[in-house]
């Protein structure tokens, strides 16, 4: 145990991988500080450059640029009102007003240093759990991962959206072009319409790239006429940490409670960052003394809320590592980066690779800690990052993006599946379908269909066998529960319906 | 722009449908109960029940009024139409004419196109373009190693 802990920290304090951090960290700031670039869209651009490297410093890239987005977020939601990613939007009229009060600082403070609390708490929780439960997962046989993979999808398309419906659809389009390419039971050639190119199956980064990052761009160059310009912003003024630490320390239950709901509610696959900050920031709200004080520009519910965003970023690398199954967009990528580098995510990864797994948690802590000088960095030039012009942006971006898929397969075949699924994500959003399950199903599709087969093949079609094992049952019961749950409301509703018609 | 569900729908039944008839298609191994085809097949009947269903909710949208297709003010403005039009013919550009051409002169051109589109100073535009081009030349092709195509301007690189 001790001598992993040792290589895991050789690996990571190498200058190359602590350079990385720096360099990726930055970017993570500067992408989530603008509004209309998500935490996603950091990771989607950075993947293509950690192709080229060995698996601890892409790892290091990618924890520590969607770590820093996920705070820098915060930065225009409290200048501009406009929330940088989805994941500061619960708190963001709290934040804004404080800042009209002329306590910027106060709010980003509380952001950037509650953030790094957050997240270290997350990681905490990633440290104890994961090691926990991989062993536990050790028994597990394809009938258990069938239903935990069954589980995750279910709770993304039901948790993690107002519309199941549609988010069933994404994640069938997910799932479906997964199965393009060779079929993983016996090898068979399917939906690949004779090109050789198409048997490889969709290559994933491009998809990814065209999905979080070119839909953006279209969508982000469509706007740019009506998109308000920014002028003066105000400045930051005063100690950034003087105001906060007290706050903080008067609200420290709050920084305990939040980070406690972030990083579980992180851990759930399907839920992430910002349904943990809207779920912190309620449960705040009903338990505080002031609660007609939220919304007013109050500190409580910020403090609960920045520190949730933040640990849950650590809590949804739990289902990612242990069992493979993604808790949101950005877990998925780190999935399937990780089964490029070789590292199969799941239990066994933890027994072969344990320097690994150890390598990413110091990482994370790592990341936690240069949060607050970077964080610190960013809230000073803020004013000037957020005048960098977006018509200036969306072309480099796309061009990045062009690059990126390019590489993955040296060839414009990367390029033709970027457009086309940039131009089907956009089309998707504008018409409700959330583009989150599609990288899910994408991701998981081989891995679930695998697993599937395995269990049917073994079960000898006797689908009573996907309850026998005991875990697999409880498992099991779980998904068909939520999935009548959904069944009876769905039914519920077209019966109101049929009534108020009539 | 807005579709009505029931479009959409109808789209997703068809994909399903056809998903369905390909797949049946797919060769089975004897002496093998389930074959290649069984999850592509459970996922194209998915695909056509949520095709059936958004067909019932478009419907039913249609009755309280919503329009079959709806285009907001956003999609209606000139210069962000032109915009988008731009990015998705540059990259059509690096799919087509890439491999002739070369990377540097479709990424000069695009770059300068979209940037004057969106009205920056001709200066303004000269450095941007040139920057960026030369940063990311550097960065991919030269650092990562990865082969952009030389084009036309191959032996001069």
């Amino acid at each position: 145990m001790s001598d992993v802990l040792l290589q895991a920290l050789t690996l990571v304090l190498d200058p190359y991988v602590l350079l990385v951090v720096l360099v990726s960290g930055a970017f993570g700031m500067f992408v989530g500080a603008l509004p209309g670039l998500t935490a996603t869209m950091a990771t989607a651009l950075l993947v293509p450059i950690t192709f080229f490297m060995d698996p601890v410093p892409a790892l290091a890239a990618i924890v520590t640029a969607s770590s820093m987005a996920i705070f820098a977020g915060d930065i225009p939601g409290a200048i501009l009102r406009m929330p940088g990613t989805p994941a500061s939007a619960a708190y963001v009229e709290d934040s804004f007003r404080l800042g009209r009060k002329g306590e910027l600082n106060l709010a980003l403070g509380i952001g950037v240093v509650g953030s790094a609390i957050g997240g270290l708490f997350g990681v905490a929780l990633l440290i104890f759990a994961a090691p926990l439960l991989a062993e536990f997962a050790l028994n597990f046989t394809s009938f258990e991962f069938f239903w935990l993979a069954a589980l995750g999808l279910s709770c993304a398309i039901f948790i993690a959206s107002d519309r199941p419906l549609k988010a069933f659809v994404a994640l069938l389009i997910g799932l479906g072009a997964a199965t393009i390419g060779l079929d993983p039971a016996a090898g068979a050639p399917r939906f690949t319409f004779g090109s050789t190119e198409l048997l490889a199956g969709v290559p994933f980064i491009p998809a990814m790239i065209g999905l979080f990052a070119i839909s953006e761009v279209l969508r982000g160059v469509w706007k740019i006429s009506s998109a308000p310009r920014v002028g003066e912003t105000p400045k930051v003024e005063g100690s950034i940490f003087g105001k906060a630490a007290p706050m903080l320390w008067r609200y420290r239950l709050n920084v305990l409670r939040g980070s406690t709901l972030g990083s579980l509610i992180g851990a759930l696959p399907g839920a992430g960052a910002d349904i943990a900050a809207w779920m912190s920031y309620a449960v705040s709200k009903r338990f505080s003394k002031q609660p007609e004080q939220y919304g007013q520009g109050h500190a409580e519910g910020l403090v609960d809320a920045s520190a949730a965003n933040n640990s849950a970023v650590g809590g949804s690398w739990i289902p990612a590592l242990v069992f493979g199954i993604p808790g949101d967009s950005v877990t998925a990528i780190v999935i399937g980066v990780l089964y490029m580098k070789g590292m199969n995510p799941g239990p066994t990864v933890f027994l072969q690779n344990p320097q690994l797994i150890y390598a990413v948690f110091v990482i994370f802590i790592l990341a936690n800690l240069i949060m607050v000088p970077l964080g610190w960095v960013a809230i000073r030039v803020a004013g000037r990052i957020l005048r960098v012009p977006s018509g200036i942006l969306f072309p480099l971006i796309m061009t990045l993006c062009v690059v990126g898929a390019f590489a993955m397969t040296n060839s414009v075949y990367g390029i033709i599946v970027m457009l086309s699924f940039g131009v089907l994500g956009w089309f998707l959003e504008e018409n409700g379908v959330p583009i989150g399950p599609i990288i899910l199903g994408l991701v998981i599709g081989p891995l679930f269909e695998r697993m599937f087969m395995t269990s049917m093949i073994k079960a000898d079609g006797e689908l009573l066998a996907f309850f026998e094992r005991p875990m697999a049952a409880a498992l099991g019961v779980l998904v068909v529960l939520i999935w009548s749950l959904a069944a009876i409301r769905a039914l519920r509703l077209s019966g109101a319906w049929l009534l108020t018609r009539r | 722009m807005k579709i009505n569900d029931s479009i959409l729908g109808a789209g997703l039944l068809a994909l399903g449908a056809s998903m369905a008839f390909i797949a049946s298609g797919f060769a089975s191994f004897p002496g093998q109960k389930y074959g290649p085809s069984l999850f592509p097949s459970l996922i194209a009947s998915a695909l056509m029940l949520c095709g059936g269903a958004l067909i019932v909710q478009g419907l039913r949208a249609r009755r309280r009024g919503e329009p079959w297709v709806s285009i907001d003010q956003v999609m209606r403005d000139r210069q962000g139409f032109g915009a988008a039009f731009l990015v998705i013919a540059s990259i059509l550009a690096h799919i087509l004419i890439g491999d002739w051409l070369g990377f540097l002169p479709i990424c000069v051109v695009s770059l300068a196109t979209l940037f004057l589109w969106l009205g920056f100073r001709p200066l303004t535009v000269a450095l941007a373009t040139l920057c960026a081009t030369v940063v990311i030349w550097w960065s991919f092709a030269e650092l990562l190693r990865v082969p952009l195509p030389h084009g036309v301007l191959v032996g001069l690189l």
